[in-house]
Order: C-alpha cells, then structure tokens, then sequence
C-alpha cells in the first residue's frame, strides 16, 4: 500500500487544509519545512485564505497611551469578529507592538494597516505582527504631510500616497519586500487641495475630504491603479473639517457625506445607552446595521463599547468589549479588518 | 426518488450495494448516472474497501439533510463522533477519497477535523504525524523560528 502523508496530498488540498488554520497557527506552521512555508507565501494561499477570513470580518481596535507629544508610542492591538456573539469574546486576538509610528492609523485593507509617524510610515499586519517600513520620504523640514493607504488590485500590489501641505507635493510609494523597488516617486496633479479627513478605500479608490484652493469643500477621488485624482463637489452648505469621517455607508460613500451634511437619523434611547461618551458613526456592517464607537481621543479608560443600530427596526444593540487596554489609553476603531498572509 | 440499488465495487474488490440516493451524494457517481442511467455496477479505482466503506457511512448519515436545527445539531455531533475514530493515516485516506468521489461535505469535515489537529501541534509534531521531511538546515529553522517566535509563545497580553 501507498504510505500517505500530508505530502501525497494534491497542493490545492494542502491549501484548503492550511487555510483553515488561525494566522498565530500558520506562523508556527512555517517552521515545519520550506515547502510548506513556501505554500503559505503563495499568492494562490493568500488569495485563498483572504477570501476564507473576508467571510468573518473584524472588529480592529488600535490603543495606545496618551502621550500626544510622541509621534511613536507603544500600540495594542486587538481584535474580534464584527458580527458573531459575544462580541468581546469571538476570535479574540492581540498583539502588542513597541514603538510604532502612530500620528495616523489608516483603516485595514486586506489585513494590512498604514501607520504615519512625523515622517517615518510603517506598514503592519497586526494579525501575523508582521511590519515593512517605507524608504524615508523627503519633505521640506518642518512640513507636515498626510498619508493614504490603498490596494491596486491591478497589479496586486500596496501603496501609499503622501501629499505635504505646504509645498502641495504629491508622492506615492509603492509597498514592494526589496528595498531597491521601494521608493517615493513624485506625482502631478494640478488642482492644489489641502486634505482634511482621513482616507477611506473602496473599490480601488481612495476617497477623502479635502478644501480646494478657493476654501471651498470637496471629496478627492484618487484611483489607486491608475494614479488620477478627480474632485467630486458637494454642496455649498457642506463645510469639511477634521472632525468628519468619511464611512461606508451601504456600499456607498458619497451618499454617505450627504448623509453627514444633510439627514439626521433620530436613534431611540441614545443618551440612556451612550451615557455622555462620544460615539462616532463607523459605517454599516454585513448585517445592514450602523456600527458606532468612541474615536480617539474620546475613550479613556471604563468600559469600551461598540453599538449597532437597526435602521428598520429601531433596534439598538450595545456591545461592551472586555480584557481590552489599561486607563489612560486613546482608542480607534476600524471596521471590516480581516487576517490575511500579506507581509508574511 | 426510487429505491434503486447500485453497486459499488473497490479497487482491492469489495462491493458495497447502496440505494441510488446515497450512492449520488458521491459526485463522481452522481455524474455517471446521468450519463447513461441503465449503470447499476460501478467500479471506483482509486479508493480501497475499507475507505470506500466509511464514505458510504458518511453519506448513508447525510443522506436527506433537514433544514431544522434540531437535525443540524445532531449531523454535527454524528460528524464529529465520526471524525474521532480515525487517526490522522486514516483521516489523510478520506479526504483523498473525498476528493475523488467528490463527496464535498466530507471533504470539508476532514480539512477541518486535520487543520484543527495541526493548530495544536508544535512543528516537530507535525512533521513526525504528518511525514512531513524537514528540508531546513540548522540556521535556516533557528532564523525562521526567530522570525515566528510569538507564535510559540502564551497569548500577548497587555502590561497591567
């Protein structure tokens, strides 16, 4: 009879097998042969196994001390499933990470996160603690600058878009593992605009709230394939400032500005459940329901909730998160992080 | 759907006679029959008696799967009972089995009943289990088990 071991297996049987396996598993799993740490770096793995955990989609949450002085700080990451109960409890993870850049925390994509010290940008999976820095980008000294993360699906890969305020110089890194093909590359666009919200991805684009040069409102599109910027107007009455978020609201993102500017969405019994804290709208979750949570800067030390509403039937579910961080740490919370092998 | 009988035949030569419903939960026969339906004797190469036999189990348990809750939670705890009394050799045959009879419902209990046995394991246990041929050298395991040290280490916690 044929000896069978793992290896006699078809690879497309040892990738469903392996893809089942948490990422702490997984890295574990690297040690035992280059063979099978040569499948979970795969493109085909990692394919499969983002499409595996984009079917459970997490809760992310970034603290860190409040040391607003510090550009880098120590970080703790944790996560949950977003929609599988208890909350606080469902594939639970953590990681602590010492001394990250963490001015700017961009939303997950794909498992990865963007973090933006002064000038230093460091891109993590917080699930497999693994961490590329970008080449150090050149600005004028002193200048303050912004950073976008975003995915072209085109070419498979990361990147990062950095524009400096005062001199309005545009720049995108492209993530790469050899540090040679990783470098800053300038950019033209010639619609100078000053970002003022954080960035959100979808569909290849990263949209964020920006003035034009004339002080008037605008979201800028920036198709992270192609490179182009397009502005989409809004309404006169419509002022941006940094206190907006740009959310995924149903699929739809503009709509959702619209929202912020225009609708207001009575929620019952919001002050009895928020007891004076501040809950920011997060965006809709796979349920169809509003996902809140406190931002940054907002939470310090208490319990930490996250709240769901049910536009349809009024419902409000109020979900507190345990074991999280100690007091006197600033909490953000993104929606829709999932475990992926990227940087492994 | 008729009680036809069909008959399973091995690859070392042993036959099973099952109805028509639970042999078409195996695909591969399922296909077959539509084919040309007159087939009451099929011969499957690639799987042993003993395997062959336990898929057959498999399927007679699965045979009409209720929507109820009630049905579901019992199919699961059958399926895991099930799952207990094979050891990995046996559990690495059945998904092979799995995979050419195209039984999908099996084959993904025994993806998940083998990667929950490896979730537990530390690499050396995989590799003596599994046979899985270590082909790092000295420096290359320590540099990738540096690499992955928290891996190997209790739940990160944060500082009190």
């Amino acid at each position: 009879m044929v000896k069978t071991s793992f290896e006699t297996l078809p690879l497309d049987m040892q990738m469903e097998i392996l893809s089942r396996l948490p990422l702490k598993s997984l890295m574990g799993c690297m040690c035992v042969s280059k063979k099978w740490a040569s499948i979970i770096r795969s493109k085909a793995f990692r394919d499969h196994y983002l499409s595996r955990s984009m079917t459970r989609p997490r809760v992310l949450f970034v603290a860190n001390h409040r040391e607003f002085h510090k550009f880098t700080s120590e970080a703790f990451f944790y996560s949950v499933y977003q929609e599988e109960e208890p909350l606080w409890l469902s594939g639970k993870q953590q990681m602590r990470s010492e001394e990250v850049p963490l001015l700017k925390v961009s939303q997950p994509i794909l498992g990865l996160i963007c973090q933006q010290g002064n000038t230093k940008i460091v891109i993590c999976n917080p699930g497999s603690k693994n961490c590329r820095t970008l080449p150090q980008i050149k600005v004028p000294k002193g200048a303050s600058m912004t950073s976008f993360f975003g995915y072209d699906k085109d070419k498979d890969v990361f990147k990062v878009l950095c524009i400096t305020k005062a001199t309005k110089e545009y720049q995108v890194c492209t993530v790469r593992s050899d540090e040679e093909s990783s470098f800053w590359r300038p950019i033209r666009y010639e619609h100078d605009h000053a970002p003022v919200t954080e960035g959100l991805f979808k569909g290849g684009v990263l949209y964020y709230g920006a003035l034009s040069t004339s002080d008037k409102s605008v979201v800028m599109s920036f198709n992270v394939s192609s490179e182009e910027f397009s502005v989409i107007e809004l309404p006169n009455e419509v002022k941006i400032d940094h206190h907006w978020t740009l959310v995924n609201y149903k699929g739809d993102i503009e709509g959702r500005c619209w929202k912020l500017g225009g609708d207001r969405i009575e929620i019952p019994h919001w002050t009895k459940t928020v007891d004076n804290k501040k809950f920011y709208f997060k965006g809709t979750i796979g349920t169809g329901e509003l996902a809140f949570a406190p931002e940054r800067g907002t939470w310090f030390g208490g319990p930490l909730f996250v709240l769901y509403y049910d536009e349809a039937s009024t419902n409000l579910r109020s979900f507190e998160i345990k074991g999280m961080v100690p007091q006197n740490h600033s909490v953000r919370t993104f929606l829709d992080h999932v475990d992926s092998t990227w940087l492994m | 759907m008729s009680s036809n009988k069909i008959v399973l035949t091995s690859s070392d030569g042993e036959s099973f006679e099952v109805e028509e419903v639970v042999a078409r939960k195996l695909q591969i026969v399922g296909h077959m029959l539509e084919d040309d339906c007159v087939i009451n004797e099929i011969p499957l190469q690639n799987v042993t008696g003993d395997i062959l036999s336990m898929v057959i189990e498999y399927c007679k348990t699965h045979v009409d799967e209720e929507e109820s809750e009630e049905a579901q939670t019992k199919l699961k705890t059958w399926d895991e009972e099930f799952m207990k009394k094979f050891d990995i050799k046996t559990l690495l045959q059945i998904i092979l089995a799995a995979n050419y009879l195209n039984v999908k419902g099996l084959l993904d209990l025994v993806s998940q009943t083998i990667a929950d046995t490896i979730k537990d394991y530390t690499p050396e246990q995989i590799r003596e289990v599994f046979g899985v041929e270590n082909d790092y050298t000295e420096e290359e395991e320590a540099e990738v088990r540096k690499e992955n040290a928290w891996a190997f280490d209790e739940a990160d916690t944060p500082k009190p």
